[in-house]
């Protein structure tokens, strides 16, 4: 994905998340009094998303004047310097280890930290295709050592 | 003076010593393994501190802050991946070396920079911090929230090329610091019906997510490439003589560390190539840097070090933290009662002293473990990816659940890891959400106290000369990277007519 676009995904992202701060999330989340104080609970998060709003805007523009600057028709032409790459999306493996995370942080209240980390551990190295049998020692060697450290020398209560 | 006597000897402890040299060696080995970085070593092992005695917590949190920023020079010489950030700069001229068969003498010249830059930036916070907290008591609402508005805007030179994109992610960590409780009043903000946010999100949970997490999700696409190379080195060294033949450069880096340090908001990477520059830019020997230069090396490592004890200067005299790392020394400190700011030094002067005398003793510390370990870090850093990753999980998911016991901490490392992982994509800078999630509470609290000092009248943080004296420097940082690119611009233009 090239630089260009980028920009004008982030642009965009900013100004609608502003907008949605703005008009939606905050005059229903967050509580206002009519209390005798200077400043509202609002003011601030008004200020950010309003803020949102204006980078955002800018960035597009920015992102417009620089296609221009070199030439290039708005949003049709190739920069020869910076050919369109295909979107370099998250990948196999990056979505896995995402999904392993998740797991992890799902199953650890309802398993516990040794079921669920011994199984997120394991389970990775097999999607990462790893053959090495003292990989998966390591794993759970290394859950031994980190349930000592937190559990018994810090006294941290372990789900 | 008999508060520094006090100091020396508080910090002369076996527990002390202990934790320094376990810091040290956690840190270098933290920040010698790419994907890691000196930040989140602090981050993962600030809940180790809990249950340790004050001044042992903070001086191991030290020794990881210092060596983990020395560890990424390891890795940055041998297979060109930096550890950290801040070594970006020596991977230019230490690997060449390396290739060249000297990665011993790279990574000596790197050792003992790092060691001259921490003990200048740690004599620089021993000598001028009690001047900068004379000055500090002066400090209310007004000037605490023009300081903070002054450490924001220094998000817009973060951004480096993404300005704007910098200046987003603040907002957004403005945002993220508002969720929760308000500071004033009380009410509920951004909680979602979900009563575990009543508390606000955590900084550690959002360091894991979007430092570590975000980074382990990068890795992952590596998964293929198990054999990382790493190339044979000798055991040549460089001597103490022979490295400070070159001192100016030494000296000036260390210098230009030390003072990017002091200022809120820049960090370690920004002055190790901002004295990579001028060594070039004042080398005799300006053909060698990029093809193997120790003068290159030796700038990079002196500056990043620098920065440590400098960024201890905001933190500990006026309660703002110089840079990520100590954004969360700044809740490790709160954890144990101390809340760093002007009167710290009044208050709990053994502490400040012991924390600076500490400084010099990491980095003399360092001196020894570094020579002593740096063969055994060439062979940690061959560990493959797929079976790092699984330990790196497991670390971040436990060292977010064990800052509040609660699941939900890691949870939230998870999202603020895919929103990283995103910001990642998208080129939008990670730091400056980070600093703004930190400051942006300061900020408010202090901005509305203002107001309510002045019973309405907003003027009063221009009326104040030490508020104003800031606001005045927020402006100028916020419009200088732009100032500075239209110079180059036009610096530029009369090159090519």
């Amino acid at each position: 994905m090239s630089k260009g676009r980028k920009d004008c995904l982030t642009g965009i992202g900013s100004i609608t998340l502003g907008l949605l701060m703005l008009f939606l999330i905050i005059p229903r989340w967050v509580v206002t009094s009519d209390s005798l104080n200077l400043t509202s609970p609002d003011t601030f998060p008004n200020f950010a998303a309003w803020m949102l709003v204006v980078l955002g805007a800018l960035l597009l523009i920015k992102t417009r004047l620089e296609r221009r600057a070199v030439g290039e028709e708005a949003g049709k032409k190739e920069i020869p310097a910076e050919k369109e790459k295909a979107w370099d999306g998250p990948g196999f493996y990056t979505a896995v280890t995402f999904l392993d995370i998740a797991l992890f942080g799902f199953l650890l209240d309802k398993a516990g930290y040794w079921l669920s980390s011994i199984v997120c551990g394991i389970l990775l190295l097999i999607l990462y295709r790893s053959k090495k049998w003292y990989y998966y020692a390591v794993v759970v060697g290394f859950t031994f050592l980190l349930y000592y450290v937190f559990g018994v020398l810090l006294r941290v209560k372990m789900p | 003076m008999s508060v520094l006597c006090t100091s020396v000897l508080n910090l002369l402890t076996l527990s002390n010593l202990a934790a320094i040299h376990a810091g040290l060696f956690a840190g270098i080995i933290i920040g010698a393994l790419p994907g890691l970085s000196a930040t989140m070593g602090v981050a993962l092992l600030m809940p180790l501190t809990f249950g340790m005695d004050t001044v042992t917590a903070i001086v191991l949190l030290l020794g990881v802050y210092c060596g983990g920023i020395y560890g990424g020079s390891i890795t940055a010489i041998l297979i060109k991946t930096p550890g950290t950030a801040a070594s970006a700069a020596t991977s230019l001229d230490g690997y060449p070396l390396a290739q060249e068969g000297k990665a011993g003498l790279a990574l000596d010249v790197a050792l003992k920079a790092s060691v001259a830059g921490g003990i200048v930036s740690a004599l620089v916070l021993l000598l001028v911090a009690e001047k900068i907290s004379t000055f500090a008591l002066h400090f209310a609402a007004p000037e605490y929230f023009s300081l903070a508005l002054f450490g924001l805007t220094i998000i817009a030179s973060i951004g480096g090329e993404n300005q704007l994109k910098g200046m987003i992610a603040g907002m957004m960590g403005l945002l993220i610091a508002c969720v929760g409780m308000d500071p004033i009043n009380g009410s509920n903000r951004f909680i979602f019906g979900i009563t575990e946010l009543l508390g606000g999100i955590g900084v550690i949970p959002a360091m894991v997510g979007l430092f570590a997490v975000t980074e382990i999700m990068n890795k992952a696409k590596t998964i293929q490439k198990e054999k990382d190379t790493v190339l044979a080195f000798s055991n040549e060294r460089i001597s103490w003589r022979e490295l400070l033949k070159s001192w100016p450069n030494l000296l000036r880096s260390s210098l230009i560390g030390t003072f990017i340090g002091a200022i809120p908001g820049t960090g370690a990477a920004t002055a190790s190539f901002l004295a990579y520059n001028e060594a070039r830019r004042t080398s005799k020997k300006k053909e060698l840097f990029g093809k193997g230069s120790t003068e290159g090396v030796a700038a990079s490592e002196a500056a990043n070090n620098g920065v440590t004890g400098a960024t201890l200067i905001p933190l500990l005299t006026l309660g703002i933290p110089g840079d990520t790392v100590t954004a969360i020394l700044l809740g490790a400190f709160m954890m144990k009662g101390i809340t760093p700011g002007p009167s710290l030094i009044e208050s709990r002067p053994e502490i400040v002293y012991t924390i600076m005398v500490s400084m010099i003793l990491i980095n003399l510390f360092m001196l020894v473990q570094g020579r002593f370990f740096v063969r055994v870090f060439a062979n940690v850093t061959k560990i493959p990816t797929a079976l790092l990753l699984p330990l790196l999980i497991t670390l971040c998911v436990i060292g977010s659940y064990s800052c509040g016991n609660s699941v939900f901490d890691v949870k939230l490392a998870i999202l603020f890891g895919l929103i990283g992982y995103v910001m990642m994509k998208l080129e939008i800078p990670l730091t400056p959400m980070v600093i703004a999630i930190v400051l942006g509470g300061i900020a408010e609290s202090n901005l509305r106290r203002g107001v309510a000092m002045a019973s309405g009248d907003y003027t009063i943080f221009f009326r104040r000369p030490i508020s104003l004296f800031f606001i005045l420097l927020a402006v100028f940082s916020l419009c200088f990277p732009t100032i500075r690119q239209l110079m180059q611009h036009r610096k530029n233009q009369r090159k090519t007519i």
